[in-house]
This record gives C-alpha cells, structure tokens and sequence, in this order.
C-alpha cells in the first residue's frame, strides 16, 4: 500500500491552481449557458442547436476541422515515410523541425500565408508577372483552401511526428516475415505495416483535429472574417458587439458548451489512442534505410519521381511562408520602389505609440517576454508536481489525473478568456484588465503541454536510482538534488523554454482579455494584419520566430523525450 | 534443396561482416551456424533471405542464383528471435498468412476424407488477397498438429506463452512449404528447460520434413545438439565446418577450440611440426592414475554440476581444467592431485592464420 505522504500532499498546489483558475470559471461560464434570469433553461442551448446560423456555424467548424486534417494527412504522411525508409542530407534537421507547430505562434502562419498566398503576396504578384495576368491567379487568402492549407502547414509536422514514431516503433522484422511469407511490398505494407501504424496516425489525426477545431488566430485572419467557427463566433459575441442585455454572453456560453462537449469528445478519443500506442518493450532491430537521392537514375523510377515532387512541393509550402516574413520585414515601398531597410526593426524597437496596436511596439514586447516569463515561473513548478505525481502513480490513480488534464487540453483559449472574463469581473477577485489575468490564462494554456512533456521524462527516471541511494545513505532531500535532478535538468530546462515559447505565441485569450497596455506581440501582430499593414509586424514576428528558434534548438538538444504527443 | 554460399562479402559502412566466407548446405541438412554475437552470423542468414545483398560473391539454391531475386519468391521460411507473430492477427491468420501467396500442396492426412490435397492460391492477389481457398484450413490443421498447438487457432499471439509463440512462428513459416528454413536464434528468448525440449522438437520437425534448415545460434552447446554440421564462426570469418563430433574433436583453429566446449590450451615445442599449441579436453584427464605424463598440481577451485564435478587446478603456474566424476574421490580446495596425461589425448592445434600469436 502506498503511503500518502508530503510528496503527494504538494499536490494541492496545482490542484488549487486548476479548480481556481480553470474548473471553477469553465463551469461557472456553463451555467451562464445554461440558466435564464438565474432559472435553469435550456433556451439558449436550444437556440444555438436549432438556429440555422448557429448550427452552420458548427457544422463549418466541424467540417473545416475536417478537412484541415484530411489535408494534414496527406502533407504529413509522405514525410514520415521518407524519414523511416530514407537517409539525406539534414535528416536530423528535418526530424527535429517537425516540433515547429508547438512553437511557432499560429499568427505568424497567417502573416506568411498572407505575405505569400494573398491578393499581393508575393505568389500571385510573380504570376502575374510571369503570365500577363490582370487578376491574381490563385485566391487563396479568406477562403476555405487558405484556411485549410495554414492549418495543414501547421499540423501536418504532427502527423509525421506520431506516425514516424509509430514506424521506428515498428520491428522491421514483423515486415520481413511477411515478405518471407510471400508477400510483395504492397502486400506487407496491406496487411502488416498499416495496420499497426494506424494507431500512431489516428491517434495524430485526432489530436490535428482537436487544434483544428479550436483555431482561432488562423482562421480569424486567414479567413478574414467571412468564416465563422465556433471560436470566432464566440470572441465576435463577447469582444466586438455592445451587449446590455447580456445575450451574446449567454449565447457565447452555449456556444462554448456545444464546443466543449464536442473536443472532450474527440479528445478522449485521443488520449485512448496515445494509451492504446504499444510501448516499446523489446529491443528492435535498426531499420536499414537507402539513401533519398541516389543520384540522376532516380529519374527512372516513378517513386522516386514522386517523392522528389513531393520535396519540392513541401519546401515551398514549409520554407515560403516563413521566407516571405523575413524578406517583408526588410523590405520597404518608397516613391521610388521597394528598396531593403531596417526601418521596421528601428519602428518596432522604439516606444512610439502605434493606434492601431493600441499600444507601442516596443510595450507589446515588453509584455510579451514578461508574462512569457510569469506563465513559466507558475506552470512549470505546478506541472512538474503533477507531472511527478502522474509519473509515479500506477494506473487506475494516472487515470484520473490524466482526466483532470483532459479538459484543460480541450478547452479553447477563447474559452478560457470568456470564463475567466465572467469569473474575475468582480470582487473578490477583480482581475479582469490587469496582467496578472493574461498572466493566468497563459499559465492555465500552457499547464497541460508542460505535464504532458514532463510525464515522460520523469517517468524514464528510474525509481531504482533514488533506491539505490537511499540504501546508500542519502536522505530524500539529497537523493532528490544530487539524482534525480541532475538526470532531468535538461528536460526541465525544455519544458520551461517550451512553455516560455507557447505563451509567447498565444492570441486567441490574449486577445480577449488585453486591455490599452497590455497587448503583446502576436495580438499587435493581428492588428496591424488586419489592417493590412505590413513591414512592422513582419519584423515583430522575426522577432518572435527567433525566439521559437532558440526554443526549437534547446527543445531538440534536451527534450529528445519530452513532446512525444 | 541445396542452398551454396560462395565467397560472399558484405559490409556496413567500412566494417566488414562477411569476409569471403563459402557455405555449402545439402538437401535436407540442418546446419547450425554459431559465434559469439556480432559475428555475422545473422547477416549471413539475412542475405540468404534476400533482406540484403551481398557486395560480392553468389548464393545459390539447387544451382540458381538468388541474386536480385526478392524476398518473396525465394520460398524460404524464416523464424526470429522475437517471433514477430503478426500481434493484428489470429494465430490461424498467422499460419495462413504465407498460404495467401503460395500453392501449397498438403501432406497425406488420415483425417481428410474427401479434402482438397492443394491449396490453391493462384490470382489470389488480384482478388485482394483476402479470400481464403478451402484446403487453407486444412494446411493450418496440419501445422498446427505438427507443432502440437491444433485447437489454438483463434487465439492472439499477445495470448500465448513465450513456447507457444515459438511454436506458432515455426508453424507460420513452414506452412507454405518452404525449400529451405532459416532460424535466427529461435530459441535465445526462452527459459533453459524449454530450450532443450524445443531444440529436441524442431529436430524431430526437421527430419520428418527433410528440409534444408540453417539454425543461427551463439549457443555452442544448442548447436552441437541439434546440427547434422556445425559451422563455426568467428568475426567475418567461417572457421570450419564439420559434423559436432569433428568440431569439438579436432578443432581446425584455436578459435574454434576454445569457442566449443571446454578445453585446456597448452603451449608446448613440439618436434618436427609448426604448431605450438596442444589440446587436451578436461575430461581426457585421468585423475590420480597413471598415464603417459604425470602432472602434480593444487585445486584452486570446484565447480559442483551434479554428475560431474570441474575441477581448476594450478600445476606450477599454469591453470588447467578437470572434469571429474563426481562420485570418483572425496575432492577438497587445496587438495594436491595428480593429473595424468595419454599422448594420444592431445590434440595438435593447428596454428591460427589471423589470430596474433598468444602470448
């Protein structure tokens, strides 16, 4: 029997944190949803169930969802197959940028799908040119195709991720007994390969879906605002339209009912799938892998011709947006033509006030790095308990911890905000307008990410070594300091820096809750986006995909293990 | 099915792990192929699979290159280490797996009255592989009667023991009749006691099938039990091969005499001959009794193994190895015996072309 003790006792801390900050305002914001003049109704539910509008407006959130995942497949599989069966040049690189998604801010995607897919963007302008068009020749931007190919050049990596990781999982010898059966490659690949990847790719597709659902950044600026989903909805209702009857607040919060019931859906469906992921147990014999380009012959061979199409096609989608930030934020339109400048970078650095941002450049971010640093300082400690008690607990306990962090992980920011926004407008707890509140719902966002990434690290720690010390003599204080926190510095140090590079990319709460003085980067970002000013926020998002960078380098050189979603 | 492997090299990047090695098993052989681990053994047993290529030399079934030809139509059957039953799969499913592909004729069968005697298999592929021709019941029958596992069929692997797993990947892979069976250390993963029963069993398998079977193991012992010819194997290299009763008795080099069984290797000048080094097994020591050369020495250490007792005794400076019966004398640590010697118990080693010379 395991003895309750002070370890588990700390425990209370991020319970506190999560029924405060999280359950408490999520249900308090469903009862909203639920009653009428504080009588329980189902009026408003009804409304938003029956309502053509409304039930469009779920529908296109779940059709788009849909199909952003679909998409995600078909970009992300091929690239996990090429990473199991073939060597290249920058493998390691490419492997590792597969993390990107988690780090890079979603509105910087919409920035590059702008700069480069949209009416003037650099794309359709080198069209025109190239074919004497008058209109632009590919209408991507504030459709549904621009919606669908962001979301799959943000989700995509996710497939690749957990599908490789399903392949290198696989014993290369389960598909050689095929062939030894008589079975040719398409057979194996039939009868053997897919079937036990295909936990790996559902469990990858459902968790694409879930961000897909809860888009916000992505579909509020790459659709323009002529798409609505659940989310968007939600933050025109509640931020943009006057309200004295408070019906948008009650119609926002059935909305955010119907959301929520239908992303804890798919994301139970998730976490079964991850715990259903066979854990690798024996030792598996390295794949043997061919080199991806064996030179001009490949040219024969119609596989081949197609994975090179596949590269390329890859590369422009990957590398163009991102290229396309870094050469608008250096580039300016003068009366002579566009000349390179660093006038950007000086506007951004200077404390002008910006009308648009509502805030000076340089106080976005400001803001940014400090309630990136606060969200840190509170979810990394409050995760690192949790995530030590789930690492340590056998399974029918882990079960329900990894329920109480199902519904953090389904919840969209939107969600969040609204709550949060409901739940500290008054006394005692007046938080809403200061930054402790954005500061909060960074941390609430980013709690989940950071137990999921902790849990596997701490679990690698071998219980033995503590043991093994403590027999030696070692007090459980400094078993703790000189064992245990040694063998996970480094993947503490990921985690922090991954939580630090999350909520610098949030927009969707920030957005909600930021007041004059409070915006941060990817909100002045946003604004200056949709005015269709460029060159500043290009130079912001540099910015700010030089910060995702450095979390990218410590996050592939220490947190081999963490980010294993 | 003769399998002939001539002069095969292969490398990994720039280490080598076949080096000119040149293998010759007969219709109905089973050879065993052991080394100590990392010796090549398995990649030689993946080239003859078609997994891999050799960079130069050929293997040949009865005669015909194999090379270029794929995996799938070389018709060998394959064991792992690991099984690697299909975990998706049924073990019926499983043993019916290969028959997918395959025209399998079955055995005479006391039981099938008036059943198919083929499965016939042909155009399965283009129907997508899934239907099931009517004699594939009785095939999987059959093999699983052979393995002594009939009436598991619907059972998951993830539902067997470790020896029955064993049992279904042997059934598996020769249920489409295979010309030629390769195991890879088929027994490594299971307990000592059941190993020697399986080894005993797939022997008797082997015989009543006459197949032509290469048995890859690094356990010296298994493979003087099992093998009609035992090749030894040290780094890259073949060293020899021969029946169990050659590679023990007259090892052809001093790796191969101190890889099998146990032995005491001693220096010696011998007239008129090359060699430097003699062997004498611990058993052909005569304890206490007189022989052509008498040795007095201390026992430093006994190992007790029920009917025998080994006995480590230091004869001035030099450690030599005893094997006694254990009921012979009362022995004690400390013990002075007298270890006597025939000449025609001493074996000339030849000396070794690549290993450096001992010290």
């Amino acid at each position: 029997m395991r003895r309750w003790g002070g370890e588990q006792l700390l425990l209370a801390l991020p319970m506190l944190f999560l029924v405060v900050f999280f359950y408490g305002p999520i249900a308090n914001l469903l009862r909203e949803g639920l009653t009428k003049d504080g009588a329980f109704s189902l009026e408003f539910l009804w409304t938003v169930l029956t309502d053509d509008y409304f039930r469009y407006v779920i529908l296109f959130t779940l059709w788009q969802a849909l199909l952003s995942t679909l998409a995600s497949i078909a970009l992300g599989l091929p690239l996990a197959f090429i990473l199991t069966h073939y060597d290249f040049p920058l493998k390691r690189v490419v492997r590792a940028l597969t993390i990107v998604p988690f780090v890079l801010p979603a509105i910087t995607v919409a920035l590059g799908f702008a700069l480069l897919f949209g009416r003037n963007g650099y794309l359709n302008q080198f069209l025109m040119n190239l074919f004497g068009l008058s209109e632009p020749p590919l209408p991507i931007m504030y459709s549904l195709t621009g919606i669908v190919l962001a979301h799959a050049f943000y989700n995509a990596p996710i497939i690749t991720r957990t599908v490789h990781a399903a392949w290198e999982r696989l014993d290369p010898r389960y598909e050689e007994s095929a062939r030894a059966l008589g079975a040719s490659r398409f057979f194996v690949f039939k009868d053997i390969t897919l079937p036990m990847i295909l936990p790996g790719l559902l469990s990858g597709a459902a968790l694409v879906f879930i961000f897909c659902f809860l888009s916000f950044p992505i579909v509020l600026s790459v659709g323009g605002g002529r798409f609505s989903t659940i989310e968007v909805e939600i933050y025109t209702r509640v931020v943009t339209r006057l309200d004295p009857q408070l019906v948008n607040y009650k119609i926002g919060a059935a909305l955010a009912l119907v959301g929520l019931v239908l992303s804890l859906a798919v994301t139970y469906l998730y976490l079964r799938l991850q715990g259903g992921l066979a854990r690798q147990t024996e030792q598996l014999r390295p794949r043997s892998t061919a080199p991806l380009f064996a030179g001009v012959r490949d040219l024969l061979y119609p596989t081949k011709l197609l994975l090179w199409l596949y590269v390329l096609c890859s590369v422009i989608l990957f590398v163009g947006p991102v290229l396309a930030i870094v050469v608008d934020s250096l580039r300016e339109e003068t009366a002579e033509g566009a000349r390179w400048t660093l006038r950007w970078y000086s506007y951004i650095f200077t404390p002008n006030y910006e009308a648009l941002v509502g805030d000076s450049p340089l106080r976005a971010i400001i803001n940014s790095l400090s309630f990136g640093l606060g969200a840190t300082a509170i979810a990394v400690p409050l995760g690192l308990i949790f995530a030590y008690v789930i690492a340590r607990l056998r399974w029918a306990g882990r079960r329900l911890f990894d329920t109480l962090l199902m519904a953090p992980l389904a919840t969209s920011s939107i969600v969040l905000a609204f709550a949060l926004l409901r739940a500290f407008n008054a006394p005692p707890l007046r938080l809403v307008g200061s930054s402790t509140a954005v500061i909060i719902a960074h941390a609430v966002i980013i709690f989940p990410f950071i137990v999921r990434a902790l849990v596997p690290i701490l679990e690698s720690l071998d219980v033995r070594l503590t043991e093994m010390a403590r027999s030696l003599g070692a007090g459980r204080f400094r078993a703790l300091r000189e064992i245990e926190l040694p063998l996970v510095a480094t993947g503490l140090i990921a985690g922090a820096v991954f939580a630090f590079a999350l909520s610098l990319g949030e927009m969707s709460a920030t957005l909600m809750l930021a007041r004059p003085g409070l915006s941060t980067m990817p909100v002045a970002v946003y604004r200056f986006l949709s005015q269709h000013s460029l060159g500043a926020p290009s130079a912001m998002s540099v910015v700010m995909i030089a910060v995702s960078a450095i979390a990218f380098i410590l996050l592939e050189r220490w947190g081999e293990r963490a980010l294993r979603f | 099915m003769r399998v002939t492997v001539k002069d095969v090299t292969k490398r990994f990047g720039t280490t080598i792990a076949l080096e000119n090695v040149s293998l010759d098993v007969s219709d109905g052989e089973l050879v065993a192929l052991v080394g100590p681990s990392g010796c090549g053994k398995t990649t030689l047993l993946r080239l003859i699979a078609g997994f891999d290529a050799p960079d130069s030399g050929d293997i040949l079934f009865d005669g015909r290159s194999m090379l270029g030809v794929p995996p799938e139509r070389r018709g060998v059957g394959l064991v792992f280490q690991n099984y690697a039953l299909f975990p998706h799969m049924t073990v019926f499913q499983n043993v019916a797996y290969g028959l997918k592909f395959r025209p399998t004729p079955l055995a005479p069968f006391p039981e099938r009255e008036g059943g198919p005697d083929f499965v016939w298999t042909v155009c399965r592929a283009a129907k997508g592989g899934t239907v099931s021709g009517p004699g594939e019941a009785w095939r999987v029958r059959e093999l699983l009667e052979l393995v002594g596992l009939a009436g598991l069929e619907d059972r998951m692997p993830s539902e067997l023991s470790a020896g029955q797993q064993q049992r279904v990947a042997l059934a598996r892979a020769l249920a489409p009749n295979p010309k030629v069976l390769l195991l890879d250390e088929p027994l490594s993963a299971l307990d000592a006691k059941l190993r020697e029963r399986l080894r005993l069993e797939i022997k008797r398998i082997q015989r009543a099938l006459t197949i032509t079977t290469l048995y890859v193991t690094h356990d010296q012992e298994e493979a003087l039990a099992v093998a009609d010819r035992v090749a030894v194997m040290s780094i890259a290299h073949l060293e020899q091969i021969g029946t169990p009763q050659e590679v023990y008795n007259a090892p052809a080099t001093e790796f191969v005499a101190r890889f099998i069984g146990r032995g005491n290797i001693l220096p010696g000048e011998l007239v008129g001959a090359d060699a430097k080094h003699v062997l004498v097994r611990p058993e052909r020591i005569r304890l206490n009794q007189s022989a052509d050369h008498i040795l007095a020495g201390k026992i430093i250490a006994m190992e007790f193994a029920g009917d025998a007792v080994w006995l480590h005794v230091d004869v001035s400076g030099t450690a030599l190895i005893v094997k006694a019966r254990s009921l012979d004398q009362a022995l004690h640590e400390g013990d002075v015996v007298h270890l006597g010697i025939n000449t025609s118990d001493c074996y000339i080693l030849p000396s070794d072309r690549r290993s450096p010379p001992t010290r």
